[in-house]
């Protein structure tokens, strides 16, 4: 069993199978011996999005090693369960991102970056704007000019 | 509309083409609103059927000779273009129509006269290819007696010649060339579709009657043709029962409907024309008559069949240089390549984890990694070693800095290659002499390397990255690394819609500049910018394939002026069917970094627009020019000379290519893999300039004396024999992997010396290679390929239970293997492979090109 420690001190425990899903913690604890005992601090990791990792990572613990996908890389979520896990709030899910990053766990990074791209899927350059709360910077005559390249590839 | 009215309509339709018939000889007139996707208001179309064009004589030049420059016509015997004149009937379609829908029966082939068409899939969402003028389709229901593997829609206008099935069999006995040359684009077409369709990850049902097949397969001579037509295809025809029972029974239309057909009849250009015209009095009034008498009506749905749609006349002495274009040559024929677009561009999508160790800066997990390096400090038996690595690693960096810097010059080896062999040489003395410090640089690379210790590899790795993120600014509500690993799932037609959004935005996708926002004036500024670079901005690799439908010459250019030369690594433009010479300028601009370069189904690109493209792809490493029919020797030339590093090339289905693309070997000895599927123009005299130029230059030392070729495709090439087996097998020394399937002349022979020659071979596809495959290979292959992984035998008669004993006697790494549709091979047999833990395969392609 591992010891992990949320930076608001919430301390979990879970099996190494669990653990191994995260790289970072693979060579924590294959570099530390008396892991068992001392807790892992996870300072960026906060309890309750940590909860989430442990779940997720729960889940696919027995998932077998999946082959490079080919083809064109695409957004779509083919799990339901992850599409279920990733239903949660915009503040939450970039919360998962930075921790699944973190913790160097592939799968749920890609997951959640996928979410992310799935929200940027049809919707207008000034709903993006508000969703990243990000400000137009362009001025007038430089957004007029990428508005025109941009004809061919806005929805009609 | 139900579905019992469907199918009771499709039963009123079977045998449409005698109730043309009898329509015609009474003269009346049809009207059909067509409603294709069911989508009734949208699409409604009619079409006014009238008398058939049995008439030679009123049946204009032009058609004529465009069947007779027709490549299946163009050998065919003297009388057959009047004889196909007689069975055509000529149809109207509008934009929209589906004129074959996918999975119905196939009744009938059709030619384009005008217009283009559109071969989809059953939903209309993939579009696998387009069809213009002097294009057949709808052959291969009707040759394989198959339903209809995909649906043609409308694109444009389309005036489109119908020969039913039985008619188009008829003709076939009677010219039996013909009858060869269009079986073959058919299974052309047929293996295309298919590899298409299953590249899409669609399980591709339908098989083609090998019954059929294999006869016309094996055909030389035109005594042959005619015999196995007649035991083989004709038998068949005779199944098709002829029915004469009209079919306007049940059909029935509103009189405004019927003048709705008037009117957009008269509003067709065409018909204009034939109104108009007074030399055909005939024509004129049926065709007015027709429109008057509202006798016959249906109310179909046109997803039925093709045969929902009636034809129009358009046949007059002088009308149909409206009609068809005054040119009514055949312009070409497009079948889209089958081939694997995608090697190469997946990699890059792996491991890029440059922020993924992005927040070890933190204090207490610095501190926790000091305690855990502490301790590993003192279980290590040497911990000096640590020291070694960035020195070392800064010393092997250097060398390899300098051996880049020299490289350039081994272009001059293949380039000049061509030219005088003093210069081969000289350029030879500085390509070996890189080598070698390539070489030195790689082995101390290694040898440093083995030194540090996997967990010293990981700290100091670690280390490294802590200066990164401190640096790493935000873009949104997450560090810019992970916003662009989010947008890096998007399509590019997405990735291009969000750099609207603000100029870091746009940085990150298109350009990679930050310059203006690191500049402190600015009042965005964030010291963290100063640092900061976005090494790499997404459109480094640029994949335009997955919407061919937005992509032309004109957006091509916008896309790429908006990024710099020297970003762009990977370019993946297949299918884009709209791209043409002045889309190869816009690359050129933009194409010195560019390693691999999609261009399959682009076959408008030419010569021109493919030798100025070279100019400036210095740093190519593959291209596909799959089914860019226009090109020919010259361009692929000059694309190896001036592409140094090109060593991935695929042409299938270029069939201007000849054998003269081999005149100079040397500059192919660079190729790694080459796909010449379906080249027909090369044959074995190509090959031989392979084996004579390596003879020649024997006793030269300078001269690489062979072939680094390691996957070749040859499938489908089936003027090869055995010389250009034998050519190769004496000169492809390091020879992986190559399918030879569908070179159905290759013998026994030519085999077993490419078997015990290419000692390297992993895969060897010889599927439908009956004459080559004999339970002697099995012996020879059991005994001397020990590589050997894979096998491909389908479609092989001769071999027996006993060359499958053979070959699984020996301790063989065999891991598949394709033996069906052979029907020497019991399935007891088969079950035996399988046990041995060998994957038995059936349709797969063994070698993905």
């Amino acid at each position: 069993m591992v010891k992990l420690t949320s930076s608001d001190g919430q301390e979990f425990t879970i099996s190494k199978e669990v653990a191994y899903q995260s790289v970072l913690l693979k060579n924590m604890i294959e570099d530390v011996l008396d892991s068992e005992e001392n807790p892992i601090p996870l300072p960026n990791v906060s309890g309750p999005i940590l909860v989430k990792v442990i779940e997720y990572a729960t889940h696919h613990k027995d998932d077998p090693v999946k082959p490079p996908v080919e083809g064109p890389r695409t957004s779509e979520i083919v799990d339901e369960w992850d599409k279920e896990f990733m239903n949660i709030d915009q503040g939450s899910l970039y919360e998962l991102i930075l921790a699944a990053n973190y913790l160097d766990i592939k799968d749920l990074l890609d997951l959640g970056c996928k979410t992310v791209a799935n929200m940027i899927k049809g919707k207008k350059v000034e709903e993006l704007r508000k969703l990243f709360n990000i400000q137009n910077d362009f001025t007038p005559e430089e957004e007029e000019q990428i508005k025109k390249e941009n004809a061919w590839c806005e929805e009609h | 509309m139900n579905r019992n009215n469907q199918i009771k309509i499709v039963t009123d339709f079977t045998n449409e083409a005698l109730s043309i018939e009898q329509k015609i000889l009474n003269g009346s007139s049809i009207s059909l609103p067509s409603t294709p996707n069911n989508d009734e208001e949208a699409h409604e179309i009619r079409h006014t059927r009238t008398r058939s064009s049995t008439d030679p004589s009123t049946i204009p030049i032009d058609l004529i000779s465009s069947f007779q420059a027709h490549p299946w016509f163009a050998n065919a015997e003297k009388d057959f273009s009047n004889d196909l004149i007689q069975v055509i009937h000529i149809r109207y379609y509008s934009i929209g129509d589906t004129i074959i829908k996918e999975g119905t029966k196939a009744k009938a082939m059709f030619f384009i006269i005008k217009g283009i068409v559109e071969v989809t899939s059953e939903d209309d969402e993939i579009v696998y290819a387009e069809l213009g003028k002097g294009c057949f389709f709808g052959e291969i229901g009707v040759l394989f007696q198959v339903a209809r593997t995909t649906s043609i829609v409308a694109k444009t206008k389309c005036i489109i010649a119908r020969i039913t099935a039985d008619e188009f069999y008829e003709l076939c006995n009677k010219h039996p060339k013909v009858a060869k040359a269009i079986h073959d684009e058919a299974v052309d077409r047929f293996t295309n579709l298919k590899s298409q369709k299953e590249e899409r990850g669609k399980k591709f049902n339908i098989s083609l009657n090998e019954n059929i097949l294999s006869p016309l397969k094996s055909v030389t001579s035109d005594e042959d043709i005619l015999m196995t037509s007649s035991n083989g295809n004709m038998k068949r025809i005779s199944t098709i029962n002829i029915n004469s029972e009209s079919y306007n029974s049940n059909n029935s239309i509103l009189n405004d409907e019927l003048e709705a057909t008037a009117n957009s009849y008269n509003n067709t250009e065409l018909i204009d024309n034939i109104s108009n015209n007074d030399t055909n009095n005939d024509t004129n009034n049926d065709t007015n008559d027709t429109t008057e008498n509202d006798t016959n009506y249906s109310d179909v749905n046109s997803n039925t069949e093709e045969e929902l749609h009636s034809p129009k006349i358009v046949i007059n002495a002088e009308n149909n240089i409206s009609v068809l274009d005054s040119s009514v040559k055949v312009i070409e024929q497009n079948t889209p390549s089958p081939q694997n677009p995608n090697l190469g561009f997946i990699q890059r999508y792996s491991g890029r984890r440059r922020a993924s160790v992005a927040v070890w800066a933190d204090d207490t997990l610095s501190k926790l990694q000091q305690s855990i390096q502490n301790q590993m400090n003192k279980q290590e038996k040497s911990p000096t070693s640590l020291s070694v690595p960035s020195s070392a690693l800064g010393t092997s960096f250097k060398k390899e800095n300098i051996s880049i810097d020299i490289s350039p010059s081994s272009s001059a080896y293949s380039s000049i290659s061509s030219l005088t062999k003093d210069k081969d040489n000289s350029s030879l003395d500085i390509k070996q002499s890189i080598d070698s410090s390539l070489c030195l640089s790689n082995s101390t690379m290694l040898t440093n390397n083995a030194v540090i210790s996997p967990k010293k590899k990981i700290m100091k790795l670690s280390e490294i990255k802590m200066n990164l993120i401190e640096n790493q600014p935000y873009l949104g509500p997450l560090p810019i690394e992970l916003m662009k690993k989010c947008l890096s799932f998007l399509d590019f037609k997405n990735q291009y819609r969000v750099r609207r959004i603000s100029k870091l935005f746009n940085s990150v996708i298109m350009s990679g500049d930050t310059s203006y926002i690191a500049d402190s004036k600015n009042k965005d500024y964030d010291p963290k910018w100063k640092d900061y670079d976005i090494q790499q901005p997404l459109s480094a690799s640029i994949d335009l394939s997955t919407f061919p439908k937005l992509i032309n010459d004109s957006v091509l250019n916008t896309i790429l002026s908006s990024c710099d030369d020297g970003i762009i690594e990977n370019l993946d433009l297949h299918r884009c069917w709209g791209i043409t010479d002045k889309g190869c300028k816009a690359i050129e601009t933009v194409g010195s970094e560019i390693k691999h370069l999609n261009l399959l189904g682009c076959w408008d690109i030419t010569d021109n627009g493919l030798i100025s493209l070279s100019s400036n792809l210095p740093n190519l490493e593959s291209i596909d020019l799959s089914n860019c029919r226009k090109i020919t020797n010259i361009s692929i030339i000059t694309l190896l000379q001036n592409c140094p590093k090109l060593s991935n090339i695929s042409l299938s289905y270029c069939k201007n290519l000849s054998s003269e693309i081999f005149s100079n070997s040397l500059i192919w000895r660079k190729v790694k893999q080459l796909n010449l599927q379906r080249c027909t123009g090369i044959f074995d005299a190509g090959f031989a300039f392979w084996k004579d130029q390596i003879n020649q230059e024997k006793d030269d030392p300078l001269i690489p004396d062979f072939f680094h070729l390691k996957r070749l495709n040859l499938s489908d090439c089936s003027f090869l024999t055995d010389a250009a087996i034998n050519s190769i097998a004496d000169t492809c020394s390091e020879l992986e992997e190559i399918s030879l399937s569908f070179c159905c002349a290759l013998t026994e022979e030519c085999i077993l010396n490419l078997i015990t020659k290419c000692k390297e071979l992993k895969i060897l596809d010889l599927n439908y290679c009956g004459l080559a495959v004999t339970d002697d290979i099995c012996n020879t292959i059991a005994n001397n390929c020990k590589n050997l992984t894979s096998l491909g035998f389908r479609g092989c008669v001769q071999i027996t239970d006993e060359g499958i004993d053979i070959l699984l006697n020996n301790k063989s790494n065999l891991k598949k293997i394709n033996c069906s549709q052979c029907s020497n091979i019991s399935n007891e047999k088969r079950k035996y492979i399988e046990s041995k833990g060998i994957e038995l395969l059936n349709n797969q392609l063994l070698i993905a090109f």
